[in-house]
């Protein structure tokens, strides 16, 4: 009787860590990927160009992270785990940070955008780490 | 274009129903952690009524209730709510996508 229930027990984790896989894939990572092309990129293409009108990066450092940035697009749309996890997402996140932070500083965006803009940053976050953990 | 907090507050509860009426989703059978949610991001969208770009918030904000959902979808252990709050979270997103465009 205890083997059974032992079995029904096992059964049942494996279905719900395989519904967890399913979702992260059908669920997560699109929802991810449309946020990413749609309001993430713009932000961190405004924190490159935020650092190279500031003098911190030079053209080909700024070239480095466009590419990890499209790197990251691709990851995302792919739908593969490892990809998105061997991408420097804490580089990215402050340079999209960077870049609402420059847009509002030159009044292009009110704070109170920016307050939403940082949300959708700090959502796509804890996503990303929750893609990772899982 | 002179915008009050109702205006606003209308036209993100449009974009949120428009976008999951497509999807034939109520939203009101979404979980109470998303209408709580969604209720934090009327808020910070009240707050850019009438700054530069406040249309940039509308589209954030449809698409940080649409990250938060997904999140809920995937910590949800019950099949037909995780497809529902899938679908919510799917739509919003496409919903996000489109008024970048608009």
């Amino acid at each position: 009787m205890k083997k059974h229930h032992l079995l029904s027990s096992i059964l049942l984790l494996t279905l719900a860590a395989c519904a967890g896989v399913e979702a992260r894939e059908s669920i997560l990572m699109p929802t991810m990927s449309r946020a990413y092309s749609t309001l993430i990129a713009r932000h961190v293409e405004a924190g490159i160009v935020a650092q190279l009108d500031q003098g911190e990066i030079d053209a080909i450092r700024a070239g480095e992270l466009r590419d990890s940035s499209a790197a990251m697009q691709d990851a995302l749309d792919s739908g593969i785990r490892s990809e998105v996890a061997a991408l420097p997402w804490s580089d990215l996140r402050g340079l999209a940070r960077e870049g609402v932070q420059a847009r509002v500083a030159r009044g292009e965006i009110g704070p109170g955008v920016g307050m939403s803009h940082y949300e959708t940053i700090n959502q796509f976050d804890l996503r990303h780490a929750q893609l990772l953990n899982r | 274009m002179n915008l009050s907090n109702e205006t606003v507050g209308q036209d993100f509860a449009d974009m949120l129903r428009d976008s999951a009426e497509r999807l034939g989703i109520n939203l009101e059978q979404a979980p109470e952690a998303i209408r709580r949610y969604s209720a934090e991001s009327l808020l910070r969208l009240s707050a850019s009524v009438g700054q530069a770009g406040h249309r940039e918030a509308l589209q954030a904000e449809t698409m940080n209730v649409a990250l938060f959902s997904a999140g809920v979808a995937v910590d949800s252990g019950d099949l037909a709510d995780r497809e529902l709050v899938g679908n919510i979270a799917g739509g919003l997103a496409i919903g996000a996508r489109l008024l970048a465009g608009a």
